[in-house]
């Protein structure tokens, strides 16, 4: 298990070749700009597989936050990477929901961090 | 002659004004109450002497008092009526109340002061109050979440669903699900009379909200009249889980979640 500090807060470990990306509570543009580099060279680097993006930290998020990290979530399926989104807080749905935002319905999601390993290691196989 | 008919007049217009059973105060521009009829003075139970002259703040004291929101300087400074709601405070009791404030003018029209008039709606206020309880309390009992299995939740909708009961229906979901991290939640629609373009929004707007918690939401309880009016609507409902019964509901959640149901030897 090896562990990455970057700046702004975003932790990443890696466990079983996956990529554990911690979300700080607060993200700029330049944070989620960051984020996507950061995480997209070390897999490139590392031989990943899976990532899955932690927003249990994350109390508001608006449109622009949430079609980043879609955005994010297509790089990383272009390159191969299965990608799971967890924790998303009750109240950060209903905002999105107020939002009006087109949810992607492609994309993972579960409750907490086993529950997204586990999705992971059902889409290897 | 004439004298003594305005005396007359003005005997009964105080006489009027005394029988009136809500309170009616005037003020001077300085908010130094300058009358008072005979119903305020019992509800602040003091006399005459102990009012006129005295600043109607220190007399009924509301949270306006003092401040710009006081609806007599408004009244006064704008030369309009104004009109509101707040609680008067005599001492012992506070009193909810609804007041209307003119303007008072001479007879050159110049604005000399204001006019206030005074509602009890100490009984209004309480009737509101139960109301509030009771539409809280139905609210509570019409989206209850109930855990079905483990990783299953189920919640049966009952009644008309508004745009405010399917908030209410998100939010109780949505708390549930991330209680329980539940897989599977079914939404049963059965005792849904009708469901119109609104209605079949406001699903798939609960649909998607259960997706980002990562958790599948099933449709069930879809009667052929409620499918065939979707259909004639064009609603495009592809995107959601959708099943006739509640048990084939449950049978999918058990595909879902990777269990079988099996019979004893």
């Amino acid at each position: 298990m090896r562990m990455f500090k970057e700046g702004n807060n975003t932790f990443i470990t890696v466990i079983n070749n996956n990529f554990i990306v911690a979300l700080p509570e607060e993200m700029t543009n330049e944070t989620i700009r960051k984020i996507e580099n950061m995480v997209t060279e070390k897999a490139y680097r590392n031989d990943i597989n899976g990532a899955i993006l932690n927003f249990s930290m994350v109390s508001v998020m608006d449109t622009y936050t949430y079609l980043a990290f879609v955005r994010i979530t297509n790089v990383f399926s272009l390159m191969g990477i299965h990608t799971v989104w967890v924790g998303l807080r009750p109240g950060v749905v209903s905002g999105l929901m107020d939002l009006d935002v087109t949810v992607n319905l492609k994309i993972k999601m579960a409750m907490n961090l086993e529950l997204g390993l586990a999705l992971i290691d059902n889409n290897k196989y | 002659m004439k004298k003594i008919y305005q005396e007359a007049d003005d005997q009964l217009k105080s006489q009027i004004l005394d029988q009136i059973p809500t309170p009616v105060m005037a003020v001077n521009r300085e908010l130094k109450v300058i009358y008072m009829n005979e119903a305020g003075k019992k509800l602040l139970k003091k006399s005459a002497d102990n009012i006129i002259g005295l600043a109607c703040k220190d007399l009924i004291a509301t949270e306006q008092c003092g401040t710009e929101e006081c609806g007599m300087l408004r009244a006064i400074s704008d030369g309009k009526s104004f009109s509101g709601r707040t609680e008067i405070n005599t001492g012992e009791n506070r009193t909810p109340v609804e007041y209307s404030v003119v303007p008072l003018q001479d007879d050159s029209g110049e604005i000399i002061g204001g006019v206030e008039f005074i509602m009890d709606i100490t009984e209004r206020v309480l009737y509101e109050n139960r109301l509030k309880e009771q539409s809280h309390t139905i609210r509570e009992m019409s989206t209850p979440t109930i855990k079905l299995w483990e990783g299953v939740l189920v919640l049966p909708v009952v009644g008309v669903v508004d745009s405010l009961r399917a908030q209410h229906m998100m939010e109780s979901m949505l708390n549930k699900i991330a209680e329980t991290y539940s897989k599977v939640i079914i939404l049963d629609i059965h005792g849904v009379a009708a469901v119109d373009t609104a209605v079949a929004n406001h699903l798939i707007k609960i649909t998607k909200a259960t997706k980002l918690m990562g958790c599948e939401c099933i449709l069930s309880g879809i009667s052929p009249a409620v499918a065939q009016t979707i259909i004639q609507l064009g609603i495009d409902m592809a995107a959601i889980n959708t099943q006739a019964t509640l048990s084939d509901a449950l049978s999918e959640a058990f595909i879902i979640l990777s269990l079988k149901v099996i019979t004893k030897e």
